[in-house]
């Protein structure tokens, strides 16, 4: 019998064996998903900018990616890009902090309605959707098409939950701005981009961890109670905050973002069997990369420190179980395929009408 | 070769067409074209030369317009001035229904936005429009610079979902590019559902009869769209 804990413990517990001599590219073992997921497993993401990263590493590994909001059949993939379509599950733009994903669980929910989310009008004469402000490359034209597309969203955003097995949430930021009259956090500070900065309206927030671990427990709540079964799967962003409002120095700042953020993930998991925590924050940050995968803005990850992220992501997944929904894929994915199914029929059909109609120019009689 | 009187109108586009080209002969106008299949129009498989558009790659539809060209006596259709009335751009059967897929919805933007459906902003279904259509316009920009072309928009013959907010888009589009575009809409407000009356549409229920040709030809003149007048 060992005569401390420490003798039975394997290599990657030790920095020398586990980080320091395995090196960057030996690290072992970081993440062990502790669910043994189904392999028709759908997967929702939502989060920071970082976030996207993970959608699409998942479409290009073949798992199920669940795309609730699609762009129109046949939209080309530059235009699909341009309004954002395809980058997170549903068209919500980057959910930057756990105030924002409640906001969008409720509106969801029809708890919060619509008309709560502030539009603002450009000096150009253009509406912006204060929750998604640069969703539109150029805003809407109108207060109703932005609350439409904002409704549309929020459908969206509840079959994410409905009809997903995993919720993969990256948390980016602890700091933002709310509305102190309605409360209604943005995404960004109105004047940054969108709107006109009020300073008797516009409350620096920098959400503080039990703010940010009830937001995140109510929203999980929630979604589990339309989907009982649904596992959230958190991350946090390793992209530093562009800028700190909260007085202190940017770097200074962004280690308490992270730290805060990283903390209410890791003890959620601890806590939670249906939340785990994936390291992708420690694959970028953590001493043994030695920042080599930040641009020289040393913000921007680059590709190979993302592509890193997900093999790891992808050799602790485990979606090993036999699928369980069987013929039934996805009842909206099957859905919208019977619909194209059912057009082309009658695209042919009509084409063969048109035909007809067209040799009836040689029909001399 | 039926030897014919020079054409006053010439009829050159998707199936659409040949209700005119035939509402035209019903009216008495001394008229004539070809029509070949909206999907190769959609799928952009024609081009514009110095003798007027021809279809790309369509042998069938090829033989059409060199019997148009033999009819005609000479290898540019469209005489200096005579007016060539084409359905180039529209080819709705093909561009509406994928829209509509996953589910999404649009309306005439005076009707706003269909309840509890999910939309796309009027900017994306612009850019949506214009990426499929933008061969088309290009080259229905070059053909207007050639010849007298007149865009007519198909029948107004069903309501189904998307087809009134790409109609109006595509109209939109073309009148701001200084094109001659007629819609035959208006003609039809007064019917049953603002839609082409079943008598006037064939069996398809899709493409419009002699009759509705004519008619539609009828508006296009009174509303200074078509004008028959040997040119100077």
């Amino acid at each position: 019998m060992a005569d401390n804990p420490y003798r039975e413990l394997p290599p990657t517990a030790f920095w020398r064996t586990g980080v320091a001599e395995a090196g960057l590219f030996g690290l072992q073992g970081l993440w062990k998903s502790p669910w043994r997921l189904p392999s028709d497993a759908r997967f929702s993401t939502f989060g920071s900018c970082f976030a996207q990263h993970i959608s699409r590493a998942l479409v290009a590994r073949g798992v199920t990616w669940k795309d609730a909001e699609p762009a129109p059949g046949r939209t080309p993939d530059e235009l699909a890009r341009k309004y954002n379509y395809g980058v997170f599950t549903a068209r919500t733009g980057n959910i930057y902090t756990a105030a924002q994903l409640l906001t969008w669980t409720r509106l969801a929910l029809g708890e919060m309605p619509i008309e709560a989310i502030e539009i603002w009008e450009g000096p150009e004469g253009r509406f912006h959707d204060t929750l998604r402000p640069k969703i539109e490359p150029d805003g809407f034209e109108s207060i109703a098409e932005a609350r439409a597309s904002l409704a549309t969203t929020a459908r969206a955003f509840r079959r994410a939950f409905a009809e997903a097995e995993v919720f993969v949430f990256t948390l980016g930021l602890t700091e933002g701005w709310e509305d102190a009259s309605t409360g209604q956090c943005w995404p960004l500070c109105p004047g940054t981009g969108v709107g006109t900065f009020d300073p008797a309206r516009h409350v620096f927030v920098n959400y503080d961890y039990p703010r940010i671990r009830a937001d995140l427990e109510a929203a999980m709540a929630l979604m589990r109670g339309v989907t009982p079964g649904l596992r959230f799967l958190f991350t946090v962003s390793p992209v530093p905050l562009v800028a700190t409002a909260s007085g202190g120095h940017v770097l200074v700042a962004t280690t308490h973002s992270k730290s805060v953020l990283r903390a209410v993930a890791g003890d959620l998991a601890a806590a939670c069997e249906e939340v785990d925590y994936f390291p992708s924050y420690e694959i970028i940050a953590s001493p043994p990369a030695r920042a080599t995968f930040f641009e020289p803005n040393m913000r921007t990850i680059a590709p190979e420190g993302v592509n890193l992220v997900m093999t790891h992501f992808f050799a602790g997944l485990d979606i090993s179980a036999p699928p369980e929904r069987g013929e039934a894929q996805d009842g909206a994915q099957d859905g919208a395929a019977a619909r194209q199914k059912a057009s082309e029929a009658e695209m042919a059909a009509e084409d063969l009408v048109c035909e007809e109609i067209i040799l009836e120019q040689f029909n001399d009689g | 070769m039926t030897a014919s009187p020079e054409p006053q109108v010439y009829f050159i586009g998707d199936s659409h067409c040949a209700a005119l080209l035939a509402g035209a002969r019903l009216l008495g106008i001394a008229a004539d074209g070809a029509s070949w299949s909206g999907s190769t129009w959609h799928d952009g498989r024609f081009a514009l030369n110095e003798n007027g558009i021809n279809p790309r790659g369509l042998p069938q539809a090829g033989r059409l317009v060199e019997a148009l060209r033999e009819r005609v006596g000479r290898a540019r259709v469209v005489p200096p001035g005579r007016p060539v009335v084409s359905t180039l751009g529209f080819h709705l059967g093909r561009l509406v229904p994928p829209y509509g897929w996953n589910g999404h919805e649009a309306l005439p933007r005076a009707e706003g936005f269909p309840a509890e459906a999910d939309v796309t902003s009027r900017a994306f279904l612009r850019d949506y429009i214009r990426h499929h259509r933008r061969r088309h316009f290009r080259i229905a920009r070059r053909w207007a610079r050639q010849e007298r072309l007149i865009l007519v928009a198909p029948p107004p013959a069903f309501e189904r979902p998307n087809y009134r907010a790409f109609r109006e888009e595509l109209l939109a589009w073309y009148r701001d590019e200084g094109l001659a575009v007629f819609d035959p809409s208006p003609e039809f407000a007064r019917e049953a559902g603002g839609l082409v009356p079943p008598a006037l549409l064939e069996e398809d229920g899709i493409h419009g009869t002699p009759e509705y040709g004519a008619r539609v030809l009828r508006a296009m003149q009174r509303a200074g769209v078509l004008d028959l007048a040997q040119p100077d």
